[in-house]
């Protein structure tokens, strides 16, 4: 059932594995310091929004990553 | 409020509906056969389907109920765009090219690959069946809340014609039409959202006192003290001395003030007046300790159905009145009245200096006079960098409180977010349209691109609806559309037709899920079953198929009049739950842990489907929005299981499939 362990996925767990401590801390400070969110990162923009918005960006970020890599790995 | 039709807005949407389905009907004319019905021959290219991808997925739920969240609570709308986005993280790394090169049409077949066994069909063929059934009641409450203001028709006609319209769409055509209709209708919400977008960011931010039918709300005071509102007597307003009326049974007097709307017409003269209609006021201390009165709306529904608003009848005509929109900028940094245009950055740094009315409802707690039911719409001046944070709508409030219930709460919804995307039988199936692995994994990135991309337009077409002063008190589904209409009819129609489109276009998405799993898991497994030799016809499982895309579509129709009034983000919760508590357990293991069994996995969908269930039900939000009962008597102590759910699934595929693990290792 395991597909073979090639390049591909073991790329693919490492940029999984980035995403989902991204994506934790920021779910973390949300509940357990959510005071934190309200600091001020850029002189109009707080936490909240810089950290989300690039949640999103960086979905995008390593998709694109992977997708670049996967089908160089995939040429003969 | 009321909505009234444009014969404008109704030929634009006709036009807009007619062209997607007639173009999708048109592109999807050649599919034969079942594998031509269920996955498109897996000849739709990866770009297509990456667009398609976005056209499943971004479902009423994202554009209405996130805009709408937003709109009315700022930042906790946001936090669904990030976890919904989230989901595809995992979609991509963990799913998309594995359960592509091990499935043919469903999802069951992907998890039945290595077994040929009844029971996974079975178990996986009910989840999905569960799954796609708990989706389609909010795309059906999104269809009901759309057709009102933009076509005057009552709720449960959308709920009908969006039920109708799909059942021909999932009958006559299958996966390639639905592929394209979902391909369009991404497409088209992705760039209308763009421009939306870009005309809020143009007409920047204006200071308002009401919302764009040009009301006043008043405000008065500081009043010397709260202990002169006595029944009877008159109130000093700058409009005059205005008598001081009684309020109807159940308004708490030590919260609200009911006034005459205009003076007396001299100072001892009491008797003038006292026929004339009422506003009402909260009551409120301002940072400086002193009292303020606020004028609120408010909402009766009487016994015997008719509706009041304000007092006076709801309607457009003399003596009539309706609610007026609200939501608006009350105040800029330094004193500004209004931006000009604004830059994306800009855009939120002004937000975030600003002062906002935002409306809350009350419900009065006891049902006064002769079963009589009132709502009261009262303002609130929220700073903005209140808004640019979570913890605004009451859903997120404990995360400020310090209860750790409302953390966990929180915690669990996130996670049911991260993990249910890639549970989605609708979404899974999308995977088998594609030709190969490599298709899988690029069309999950286009589809990454464009949702994110969406996602981050949330943002501002919800604080675009913020600060429109359009939004309608009564509906926080209705912003993105009357965010719209204050933009341009057209624009509104146009959005409308999306917005309608969209829902078409993901419940044909989840009828198909759902008419599959009965076809080919349910029904085709027990027959194959059954008859060794004689499994059943491609013909034959079609026709299944439509008959029960039909059962199905009628179970979603009346399901959608049912619930027509719970927002649809929080429906959406319920499927993501029941989805990643279900399914991915067993998805992941399997694909990764060589020692999963097939008893495993069935006791891993089973238990997982049912402990999600369960929770919901006997969850405190059910209790309250469902039952109508105390939440207070809710038996789990949080409302989303997937916190607890979610690993318990992962837990007992891991436990039955070391109890049940052959002897010699399996090759």
């Amino acid at each position: 059932m395991t597909p073979p362990r090639t390049h591909d996925s073991r790329l693919a767990r490492n940029l999984f594995v980035i995403y989902l401590i991204a994506y934790t801390s920021f779910i973390l400070i949300s509940a357990l310091a959510p005071s934190w969110m309200e600091t001020r990162v850029t002189a109009s923009l707080n936490l909240a929004v810089v950290y989300g918005v690039g949640l999103i960006v960086a979905a995008f970020v390593l998709a694109m990553l992977y997708g670049l890599r996967a089908s160089d790995a995939s040429q003969p | 409020m009321i909505y009234q039709a444009s014969p404008l807005a109704v030929t634009i949407f006709a036009m807009v509906v007619g062209l997607t389905l007639g173009l999708s009907f048109w592109l999807g004319r050649k599919a034969r056969g079942a594998s031509g019905y269920f996955a498109a021959h897996g000849q739709i290219p990866w770009w297509v389907n990456g667009v398609a991808f976005a056209g499943d997925y971004l479902s009423a739920a994202s554009f209405l109920g996130i805009c709408g969240m937003i709109a009315f609570y700022g930042y906790d709308g946001f936090l669904y765009s990030i976890g919904y986005l989230a989901g595809w993280i995992v979609a991509l790394f963990l799913i998309a090219e594995p359960i592509k090169k091990l499935g043919r049409f469903t999802f069951a077949d992907a998890l039945n690959a290595g077994f040929q066994s009844r029971g996974i069909q079975v178990a996986a063929g009910v989840s999905t069946l569960i799954v796609s059934l708990l989706y389609l009641i909010p795309q059906m409450v999104g269809a009901g809340a759309l057709v009102q203001p933009l076509l005057g028709l009552q709720h449960w006609h959308g709920v009908v014609l969006v039920g109708t319209v799909v059942m021909v769409i999932v009958i006559t055509a299958g996966m390639v039409s639905t592929t394209y209709v979902q391909f369009l209708k991404g497409a088209l919400l992705v760039v209308f959202s763009l421009i939306l977008t870009l005309l809020v960011l143009r007409g920047g931010l204006t200071v308002q006192q009401g919302g764009i039918d040009g009301y006043r709300f008043e405000d008065i005071g500081p009043i010397p003290s709260k202990n002169d509102l006595i029944v009877g007597q008159t109130l000093q307003t700058p409009a005059g001395a205005r008598l001081i009326q009684p309020l109807a049974a159940g308004w708490d007097a030590t919260q609200y003030v009911k006034l005459a709307r205009s003076a007396i017409a001299t100072a001892n003269g009491t008797d003038a007046a006292s026929n004339d209609t009422s506003k009402i006021f909260r009551i409120e201390s301002d940072a400086q300790g002193q009292t303020l009165l606020r004028e609120v709306q408010w909402f009766d529904r009487l016994a015997d159905g008719t509706r009041l608003v304000n007092g006076q009848p709801q309607g457009t005509g003399p003596g009539q009145g309706d609610l007026h929109p609200v939501g608006y900028v009350e105040s800029l940094a330094d004193g500004k009245t209004q931006t000009g245009p604004l830059g994306p950055i800009g855009y939120l740094g002004e937000i975030q200096t600003s002062k906002l009315a935002l409306w809350r409802e009350q419900k009065l707690a006891t049902p006064n006079g002769q079963g009589t039911t009132t709502t009261i719409y009262y303002r609130q001046s929220v700073a903005g960098d209140r808004v640019l944070r979570p913890g605004e709508h009451p859903m997120f409030s404990g995360l400020r409180s310090g209860a750790w219930t409302a953390k966990l709460e929180f915690l669990s919804l996130m996670l049911a977010l991260f993990a249910g995307t890639a549970s989605l039988p609708h979404i899974l199936i999308r995977y088998y349209t594609v030709k190969d692995a490599a298709g899988a994994r690029k069309s999950t990135i286009v589809g990454i691109g464009c949702i994110g991309f969406f996602y981050i337009l949330t943002l501002y077409l919800g604080l675009g609806g913020m600060t429109s002063g359009a939004l309608d008190p009564t509906d926080t589904n209705m912003a993105a559309p009357l965010l719209a209409r204050s933009l341009s009819p057209i624009l509104f129609a146009i959005v409308s037709a999306i917005a309608f489109t969209t829902v078409l276009g993901t419940v044909s998405g989840l009828i198909l899920a759902a008419a599959g799993a009965v076809a080919h898991d349910l029904i085709g497994g027990a027959i194959d079953a059954r008859q060794e030799n004689d499994s059943l016809s491609e013909q034959s499982k079609i026709r299944i198929a439509k008959i029960a895309s039909v059962i199905v579509g009628i179970l979603a129709m009346g399901l959608g009049v049912l619930f027509a009034k719970l927002n649809v983000t929080y429906l959406v919760g319920w499927a993501f739950s029941v989805a990643a508590s279900a399914n991915l357990p067993a998805l992941v293991m399997l694909i990764y842990w060589p020692g999963t069994t097939k008893a495993g996995v069935i006791a891993a969908v089973w238990i997982g489907m049912l402990s999600a269930l369960a929770w919901i039900l006997l969850s405190a939000d059910t209790y309250s929005k469902v039952y109508g009962l105390p939440p207070e008597s809710a038996l789990v102590p949080f409302s989303q299981p997937g916190l607890v759910t979610i690993p318990l699934g992962f837990l007992v595929l891991w436990t039955v499939s070391r109890i049940t693990r052959p002897q010699k290792p399996a090759t």
